[in-house]
């Protein structure tokens, strides 16, 4: 095997700018990666979010006084969410023409509230809060009353308008 | 075999699995004897457990669809139809329990031997990291089951998030993938379980092997050797020169050891428990769940439910975050000095205490006492004391008003608040009349849900509660004279002529007949109850079908419409008819039938009265209550 004809070596001037141009080149290709990746992860809070009336039922449907569930599809459901595109709220028909829809959330930590008819009370199941019939805390550690859904009388249909979770504060 | 070994002699020259591998894992670490070189085994007890998760997720992960609407389904045919899928759910399930058993006992264990001590603070750094990316990775798996509960998991975990000062609204959004459950959101957490999250965890592990070997594996601890980083490193050095043993197989015969009792425990468990059962499907609108996290994290959801609500928003930021930076700063300020833990009261003290407080809570958490009972039955008789009267009506009161969602009379109830047995020898009459009233802190005011004399007959019963009548059980109360009325009881109907009150049972599905849409056994009008008007109906209703079932009172007249019946008494329908109840379940109701006529007893889910789930009620206007079926 003969000589290793090496050229001639590196001045110390030139590692030191081979080093920064390295690194810059490597941090470049951080960014050119790291945009399109960190704005994906990012999407949720970047994109808008729609809102949509949804039908929940004939107004003759309702009784005066009642409080019951209905279920709707979100605003803007893509084909694949399945049975979890739905959202539940507890509608009660106030009168001949007006409803009140509260979200079956509860505004302390999310769970689902269930009405009572014969207490005419909403109950939560994870830590005991109670709201009324009107939807302000009765008790527990809710910090504010259940949240409510916009609803209108459109062409005969009982229609709540579909938010989204009801957690800004 | 000579050609054997001389390619392995190859092999080897190319590899070098001589000359570096080997002096790697027979490393000279300190020698000890007896019960204490056991305590060392935990580390590679939760990387075999992660080993383990690892290997049972990839055919998971193979067969498993991340889609919000399709995740469920993909489980359901994994338990039931793919070959050892329900076995291998078990698995991953308990090596995941196992990992975060042993990464706790790993941890007060190097906590307790001061190993966190020069020169291994960053070692300890990157295990409270890898705690962290642990508790993600579990839980984030339990989200992916992606039933009911997993649905819910998601929801408290937002609407915690959401609490975060300025940012909370896009912690939310983050969290769901948009302002509501969308069709990404199982996909994220799919990719945070099976790709960020194990990526993070092998890199930071394995950078926590490679501090294993640079710094050394830590002698146990001596009083009166306290850690001085001046001097340490060459005394460390000089100990294992003179007195190393090699790492394999003198110490390692007991990882592997305990690392396969480790495996055979998780298989054991994954055969005789199987895996974590699905709460149904994952529909946020169903308003019957009761989200619990898995067992490891119920001492935080106890320690969230009995914080005041004024100190929850420190409580759930500020603690953690106290934790986290707590745990990451301890080699900062502690990392020198006294190892041994006989020299070391706070240390001691600290491990106690937290031990305690996390098995205390992780009891409460499972009995949930600040839940209401959403599975209470009316008080029976013999603890009423009473068949008639303020008092017997009282204690229907206490059943049908809600009190006992969340109070207890002799055993029967909730737990959410006192406990009301003997509440008459507590309180007077006016206390419990201002109490019902304005309600409490946890207690909603009863004020327009009572009239005045129900509000009467409930104090009466109340004021009932003494210990002297367990004594008295069995005699009428003195408070009305014994009434003469007559008593009725059969299988589905008992009453009383003199309070005029009917006590209905209602099984919905009782046998096949009309293809389980049968009310007891029968449906399409066959059976007939009968009540005289003004009786105080109490239905208990339940469900032993296949399909969800719900009972409500119509008019005769609406018994074939389609779905949303109208109810012909207040409450006089099982909770939520359009969706009714599950097998198993039951939900009670009760009503006035005050106003004669013919109704039905319909099935409210749609379809199902149409199919002939529907029976008849006659409220008469006189005579006695009767229920008739045809004679087989």
């Amino acid at each position: 095997m003969g000589e290793y004809k090496a050229p001639a070596p590196y001045t110390e001037e030139r590692r030191r700018f081979l080093n920064r141009l390295s690194l810059a080149l490597s941090a470049l290709g951080g960014v050119i990666v790291g945009v399109p990746f960190i704005g994906s992860l990012l999407e949720p809070i970047l994109h808008s979010n729609p809102t949509a009336w949804r039908a929940v039922g004939k107004l003759d449907v309702f009784q005066i006084g009642q409080t019951v569930e209905v279920t709707f599809l979100n605003a803007d459901p893509l084909a694949w969410t399945g049975v979890s595109a739905k959202t539940g709220a507890w509608l009660r028909r106030d009168d001949a023409t007006s409803f009140t829809a509260f979200s079956i959330y509860c505004q302390h930590l999310g769970c689902p509230v269930r009405w009572n008819q014969q207490e005419q009370i909403f109950l939560c199941p994870c830590h005991g809060g109670v709201y009324y019939a009107n939807g302000k805390v009765a008790g527990g550690p809710p910090p504010r009353g259940l949240q409510k859904y916009p609803v209108r009388v459109h062409k005969g249909q009982v229609e709540v308008l579909a938010t989204g979770v009801p957690y800004t504060y | 075999m000579d050609g054997l070994r001389r390619a392995w002699a190859a092999f080897d020259d190319r590899v070098g699995v001589s000359a570096v591998f080997l002096p790697i894992i027979k490393h000279p670490v300190p020698p000890t004897a007896g019960a204490i070189s056991w305590a060392y085994v935990f580390g590679s007890a939760t990387l075999v457990s992660f080993i383990v998760a690892v290997i049972s997720g990839i055919p998971l992960a193979a067969q498993y669809i991340p889609s919000t609407g399709q995740a469920y389904q993909s489980i359901e045919w994994i338990n039931t139809r793919a070959i050892f899928g329900y076995q291998i759910r078990a698995i991953h399930y308990f090596s995941a329990n196992a990992m975060m058993i042993m990464i706790g006992i790993h941890m007060f264990r190097v906590f307790l031997m001061g190993s966190y001590k020069y020169p291994r603070e960053v070692n300890w750094i990157l295990g409270v990291i890898l705690l962290f990316l642990t508790a993600g990775i579990v839980f984030t798996g339990q989200i992916l089951r992606w039933d009911q509960v997993g649905v819910y998991t998601v929801m408290i975990t937002v609407f915690q998030g959401v609490r975060t000062p300025w940012i909370g609204n896009w912690v939310g959004d983050l969290l769901l993938g948009g302002n509501t459950i969308t069709g990404v959101t199982v996909s994220r957490f799919y990719a945070l379980h099976v790709f960020i999250l194990p990526g993070l965890l092998f890199a930071v592990i394995g950078f926590h092997l490679y501090m294993v070997l640079h710094a050394g594996i830590s002698e146990p601890p001596k009083s009166g050797r306290p850690v001085d980083p001046k001097s340490y490193r060459v005394w460390y050095h000089n100990m294992l020169k003179r007195d190393g043993v090699p790492f394999w197989p003198d110490a390692a015969w007991r990882d592997v050891s305990f690392g396969i009792a480790v495996l055979l425990g998780i298989t054991i468990l994954a055969i005789t428990v199987g895996a974590p059962p699905l709460a149904g499907p994952p529909n946020p609108a169903d308003i019957h769940v009761i989200p619990r996290p898995d067992w490891y994290f119920l001492w935080y959801f106890a320690a969230l439910a009995l914080t005041p609500p004024s100190m929850e928003n420190v409580v759930m930021l500020a603690a953690p975050l106290g934790l986290i930076v707590g745990l990451l700063f301890l080699p900062i300020w502690a990392n020198k000095g006294e190892r041994s833990p006989a020299r070391r009261p706070w240390a001691m003290i600290t491990v106690l205490c937290s031990g305690l407080m996390i098995f205390s809570l992780t009891l409460t958490g499972a009995l949930a006492p600040w839940s209401p009972n959403f599975n209470a039955t009316p008080l029976p008789t013999k603890i009423i004391g009473a068949t008639s009267g303020a008092v017997f009506r009282g204690g229907m009161l206490f059943h049908t008003a809600g009190c006992e969602d969340c109070h207890s009379v002799g055993g029967y109830g909730g737990l959410r608040g006192p406990d009301l047995t003997n509440v008459g020898g507590r309180l007077t009459s006016a206390d419990m009349i201002i109490r019902i009233m304005n309600g409490g802190e946890n207690m909603p005011s009863f004020a327009r849900i009572l009239s005045a004399s129900e509000l009467n007959d409930l104090v009466a019963f109340l004021q009932s509660r003494t210990v002297y009548t367990k004594y008295a059980l069995g005699q009428t109360h003195t408070t009305a004279p014994p009434p003469s009325g007559k008593q009725g009881t059969s299988r589905w109907l008992t009453w009383n002529t003199a309070s005029h009150t009917a006590t209905l049972t209602l099984i919905a599905g009782y046998t096949n007949a009309i293809s389980g849409f049968n009310f007891n056994g029968f449906g399409q009008g066959q059976m007939v109850i009968s009540v005289p008007v003004g009786y105080h109906v109490s239905v208990n209703f339940s469900n032993q079908g296949a399909l969800p079932h719900s009972a409500e009172i119509t008019p005769s007249a609406d018994k074939s419409l389609p779905s949303n019946f109208p109810l012909a008494f207040p409450g006089a329908a099982s909770i939520n008819p359009a969706s009714g109840i599950v097998k198993g379940q039951t939900a009670n109701f009760s009503f006035v039938a005050n106003k004669a006529g013919s109704y039905a007893l319909v099935c409210g889910v749609p379809g199902h009265a149409a199919a002939g789930m529907w029976d008849i009620l006659k409220v008469t206007a006189g005579g006695q209550p009767s229920l008739v079926m045809p004679s087989h």
